[in-house]
């Protein structure tokens, strides 16, 4: 049975590239669904993110391999009108805010770095991307004192196998 | 009623020096700082920082940038506003370059900023300082280079600028003195260059900062490249930096983690910052030669001096009038008149020179310590020249501290008679200064192809892109210009005072150097198969640019500031010339001492800290030596 959270934490994993354990550490403490559902109420209209976990685990549920669901959302293949006075597309901006999200910390519904706002520190220091770079988020170092004059630990080693 | 020995205003890294000097020979010190004072708040300011989309120099520190934005904030409600890079750029200069108009039409600058610009000033002033207790060191890189010895005779060896007072071998000595207080770490073998030498048995306080992996990879990329300087040829050699960062830890101090936010802000206090020396001179104790029972040092924060008082008979300063007030706007305000035999102003570049032009008198005319009329003049910065590109290796930026290595054999040469010289910090950030990375980067990959904006195809390319950035930052050497210069706006801060309006422009000399430094970026890039992503923004008006001259062409690039903001009261020889001595003792005024990067008489190309806590040194010796003539 999945549960709400376990279907966010598959559709980021899904979408990021990051391990399923990993993303839910960051998740632990960024509380990126809570803040998602937020904010993109505000600016996709209410219940657009739940609409978004629920078609993904319809999808999913259905025997559709979580990739190949990803790939239609960002392709738009499952957009439909969005509600009245809100221009975002439900789900391909929508799937493309929340991946900028979690990757950087910072939200836009326009996937714009100009225009992103980062909701919490948690929700920048515990972003995705710095794995993928083998590194860590500014002022978030756990690596020791001149570990930084060596390579960093392999790629699989940040996120997750 | 309490009396002191010495008022000093600003509580940067030059107050602090002086204040622990003085107390540490007995002297009762009373220090004003105009911003806040809580030395606990690293935690908010991180937070502050983290949250912040553009991380600013200024972003994590009150008043924070988030109130600049609304109206009810601005400059002339602000008790003590800082200057904040936060500004709209766009005025008719940048037409002719081809910069793009604000949509509105709009040609305000710095709305938001304390610092106004001259409508005929080219560029606007591209750094920014703090007001707080600790200053601008909150947000300093750590860069502790020592200038050359031919950066101190300019005039003499080049034909330009003016040649500084002192003797390069005093001033190594209290380099030594400011090494031990900043506790730099480096390895001496590393920094003997261009003339820079140190005794025999010296060593710096700490072993040096690991050379970031990425510095390693560029220094075997350039192995073998020689660059042609008109005529001279120069080996571009990757020097280890010495830096203001703890490389162990020690007694109560934390050992660099390399968290790759030095600017704005260290999170662990690896960094040396000013409040340092402040906390070492506030708890100095109070022993048996302590006649007052009271501490040596106090320091009034949110204390903003306002005027210099002159006696017309003595010329001596004889009173500061201050304002203290308890909220950022809108709050109480407490006026009061304080005495000492001696005056130290140590407010940096800026805000020294407002309170001298606001301090005008019948005795003092033209301000204080300005029968010259060079207060305010001579205003330069270190110009940056950003460039950019994609190794052909694997570098793994976005570790360690900012910056660990430089190339600084390009410091020096006789091309300085033609063209400004340039070091060149190598940056760890990958493109975050120069193009936003990673959000950026993450951004353009989630818009493009969606087959490959998710999963395993977008952990490849992020991974490949982020992995091969690196940025070189040329940090140019400005000459003074008197036209470059601070006066006094038409325009108030909350309390009441003028505020600072600035005219600047790069000059000849620096434009020059910008042309060479982008000359340079493409035969290293060329040697290193580096792919140039070197782009400047001309569309948006929030990025100022230059026109420079490269082999004929024409071409603009976006400048920046390198927070070096000095010279507006240089030091020389001549009164008719300089505001400050040798000693940084006002000519007009015996018992008054300017501190700080406001008098350099030229720049060179190192980082100034080390430099300005080195004057500080010399300046409180002979505050002491003065002191004790009064008796």
């Amino acid at each position: 049975m999945q549960t709400r959270r376990d279907t966010f934490l598959l559709l980021v994993a899904t979408l990021s590239g990051v391990s399923l354990p990993n993303v839910t550490i960051a998740d632990d403490v960024a509380d990126y669904l809570g803040n998602f559902v937020s904010l993109a109420d505000k600016d996709f209209g209410p219940g657009q993110a739940e609409e978004l976990l629920k078609l993904f685990n319809s999808l999913v549920s259905q025997g559709m391999p979580a990739g190949d669901a990803v790939h239609g959302l960002l392709a738009g293949r499952f957009d439909r009108k969005p509600p009245p006075g809100y221009p975002q597309q439900p789900y391909g901006d929508i799937t493309r805010a929340l991946s900028l999200f979690v990757l950087t910390g910072g939200w836009s519904a326009q996937c714009d770095p100009e225009q992103m706002i980062i909701p919490s520190s948690d929700a920048y220091t515990q972003s995705l991307v710095w794995l993928i770079a083998q590194a860590h988020a500014q002022g978030n170092s756990n690596a020791g004192p001149q570990s930084w004059g060596d390579l960093p630990d392999a790629l699989s080693t940040f996120i997750g196998g | 009623m309490k009396t002191y020995d010495v008022i000093i205003v600003g509580a940067g890294i030059a107050g602090a020096i002086m204040a622990r000097e003085l107390a540490k020979a007995g002297k009762y010190v009373l220090i004003l700082e105009a911003g806040p004072g809580d030395t606990s708040s690293r935690q908010d300011y991180m937070s502050q920082f983290y949250t912040a989309t553009i991380k600013l120099p200024e972003g994590p520190y009150p008043p924070y940038s988030a109130s600049n934005t609304d109206d009810s904030s601005l400059p002339d409600k602000l008790y003590a506003q800082r200057y904040t890079s936060l500004m709209q750029f766009n005025w008719p200069p940048y037409d002719q370059r081809g910069t793009a108009k604000w949509d509105d039409g709009i040609v305000t600058f710095n709305k938001y900023s304390h610092v106004l610009a001259d409508p005929d000033s080219q560029l606007p002033l591209l750094s920014t300082y703090e007001r707080l207790v600790g200053g601008t060191t909150w947000h300093w890189l750590g860069t502790s280079l020592r200038l050359l010895p031919s950066d101190l005779k300019t005039r003499t060896s080049f034909g330009y600028g003016a040649d500084w007072p002192i003797p390069y071998e005093e001033l190594s000595d209290d380099y030594m003195q400011a090494e031990e207080l900043i506790k730099v770490s480096a390895d001496k073998k590393d920094q003997d260059y261009l003339g820079i030498t140190f005794k025999p048995d010296y060593q710096y306080p700490k072993e040096a900062i690991v050379r970031s992996y990425s510095d390693q990879q560029l220094d075997k990329l350039m192995a073998g490249l020689s660059l042609d300087f008109d005529g001279e040829v120069l080996k571009p050699s990757v020097n280890s930096t010495p830096q203001g960062r703890n490389s162990v830890a020690g007694e109560g101090e934390t050992a660099c983690m390399g968290n790759n936010s030095c600017i704005p802000l260290c999170p662990i206090g690896a960094k040396y910052d000013a409040t340092r020396t402040l906390v070492e001179a506030l708890s100095l104790p109070i022993d048996k030669n302590n006649t007052n029972k009271r501490p040596f040092v106090e320091l009034r924060a949110r204390t903003v001096a306002c005027r210099l008082n002159v006696d017309p008979q003595t010329n001596r300063i004889v009173s500061v009038f201050a304002k203290t007030y308890d909220r950022e706007q809108s709050g109480n305000v407490r006026e009061q008149t304080l005495t000492a035999p001696v005056i130290v102003v140590a407010a940096h570049a800026i805000e020294t020179v407002r309170l001298l032009l606001n301090s005008k008198s019948e005795r003092a005319p033209k301000g204080v310590a300005n029968s010259s009329g060079q207060v305010g003049r001579n205003l330069m910065d270190h110009i940056v020249y950003l460039s950019w590109g994609r190794s052909p290796v694997p570098l793994y930026p976005f570790r360690g501290p900012r910056s660990t290595s430089g190339i600084e054999s390009l410091r020096d040469g006789k091309f300085r008679s033609k063209h400004a010289a340039f070091r060149v910090d190598i940056g760890n950030e990958g493109w975050g200064w120069s193009a936003g990375a990673p959000a950026t980067t993450v951004a353009s990959v989630l818009k493009g192809d969606p087959g490959k904006a998710y999963g395993s195809e977008l952990v490849r390319t992020l991974n490949d892109q982020l992995t091969r950035m690196m940025r070189f930052c040329f940090l140019v050497e400005q000459e003074p210009l008197a036209r470059n210069r601070v006066t006094q706006a038409s325009a108030w801060d909350g309390l009441g005072n003028a505020r600072a309006q600035v005219t600047y422009e790069a000059g000849d000399y620096a434009l020059k150097g910008i042309a060479k430094a982008i000359k340079t970026t493409r035969a290293i890039f060329r040697h290193c198969g580096i792919e140039d992503f070197t782009e400047p923004n001309l569309a948006d008006p929030g990025y100022p640019s230059v026109t420079v001259d490269v082999d004929g062409a024409a071409q603009h690039v976006n400048v920046y500031g390198a927070g070096h903001i000095m010279g507006t009261y240089r030091m020389g020889t001549d009164p008719a010339q300089a505001v400050v001595n040798s000693d940084q003792q006002s000519f007009d005024h015996p018992n008054l001492f300017l501190l700080g990067s406001g008098t350099f008489p030229t720049v060179g190309t190192a980082n100034p800290t080390l430099t300005i806590a080195a004057l500080a040194f010399r300046a409180s010796r002979a505050v002491l030596k003065q002191l004790a003539a009064l008796r």
